[in-house]
């Protein structure tokens, strides 16, 4: 069990990754189909430690908000998109330099914030958010090839 | 082995920190604990030999030491403070919640009675400044997110370590 875990460390992992993402749609998912109301609140717990959940910075369809504020939820989702496309199709990673520079305008659009430059923008946090998850994903999906790469060697 | 886990420990308390006190969390978002991660490693190729070198078993290792320490010592802010307070975010925002979920769930009995359970658990804490069905599903939520958020900060920092130590031996 320990053997196998240890060689398919990255495929579990990267399932519980995909699931915590998938999570976020759940409460979504579950008014759009009249499911338990319990998914909603359950989810609205779980998301608790990693987000603030201010109302006033939360995307919402169809008056269903999601479960993590609007920068967080550009995370997962940049980070998840990319992902998928990584295990798709290895593709070449990017320098420590383009890293810092796609997690930039992140950096920038808090310290408005804290600095209160300016007020919330919930397209904006989505969107350097999303950026921010890409750089993320682009570090995890190294470690993901790399955990392959030892598989065939052995 | 004393020192590997101490900046662990130690890091996960500062994210339980961050992640808990008022004012000083609204900076936070969900990089708090793989930031803790970061940090903590960092300190141990400081107090050891300084070379930025570990495997990723050790990496996630000390992630899930991190992210775990983090769980509890912020379960346990949280329940002092909302003790002290008697009150929290989930009692302060259950009634617009509340409102939320009566628009967007179709009315039935299975909606009372899980409005009725939360409604008695903010009664709990506006009172008595506890309820144990709430700490309870927090904590369980802590431990699992901070886990994932471990795992995770463990893994992005390996990755990092090792460019930046590629560069280095590059140049």
């Amino acid at each position: 069990m320990n053997q196998y875990l240890e060689n398919h460390f990255a495929k579990v992992f990267t399932a519980i990754l995909f699931a915590w993402i998938a999570g976020l749609f759940v409460p979504l998912i579950a008014s759009s189909f009249h499911l338990s109301p319990a998914f909603q609140v359950v989810s609205k717990l779980l998301y608790k430690s990693v987000c603030l959940q201010l109302p006033e910075r939360t995307l919402s369809i169809n008056n269903s908000p999601f479960p993590v504020c609007a920068r967080c939820l550009g995370i997962y989702c940049g980070f998840g998109i990319v992902l998928i496309f990584g295990i798709i199709k290895k593709f070449k990673m990017m320098t420590l330099f383009v890293i810092f520079a796609v997690c930039f305008p992140m950096l920038i659009d808090v310290g408005r914030l804290i600095l209160h430059i300016s007020t919330y923008s919930k397209a904006a946090a989505c969107f350097t958010g999303g950026l921010f998850g890409i750089a993320s994903s682009n570090l995890y999906l190294q470690f993901y090839y790399s955990q392959f790469r030892k598989l065939n060697e052995k | 082995m004393k020192n590997r886990f101490s900046p662990a420990i130690v890091m996960g308390f500062a994210a339980s920190v961050i992640t808990t006190v008022p004012i000083i969390r609204n900076l936070t978002f969900c990089m708090a604990v793989p930031a803790a991660v970061y940090l903590a490693m960092y300190i141990h190729f400081r107090i050891s030999d300084g070379v930025y070198k570990i495997k990723f078993n050790q990496s996630i290792f000390m992630g899930v030491i991190t992210g775990l320490s983090a769980a509890v010592f912020t379960t346990i802010f949280e329940t002092l403070i909302t003790y002290f307070a008697k009150s929290n975010d989930f009692a302060i925002f259950f009634p617009e919640l509340e409102k939320t979920y009566r628009v967007i769930l179709p009315p039935g009995a299975e909606l009372e009675k899980l409005m009725s359970m939360f409604k008695n658990a903010v009664i709990e804490i506006n009172t008595k400044g506890f309820s144990a069905f709430y700490t309870f599903l927090s904590a369980i939520g802590y431990v699992i997110t901070n886990f994932i958020m471990g795992v995770l900060g463990g893994i992005l920092s390996t990755v990092y370590f090792h460019k930046k130590l590629n560069n280095q031996n590059n140049q």
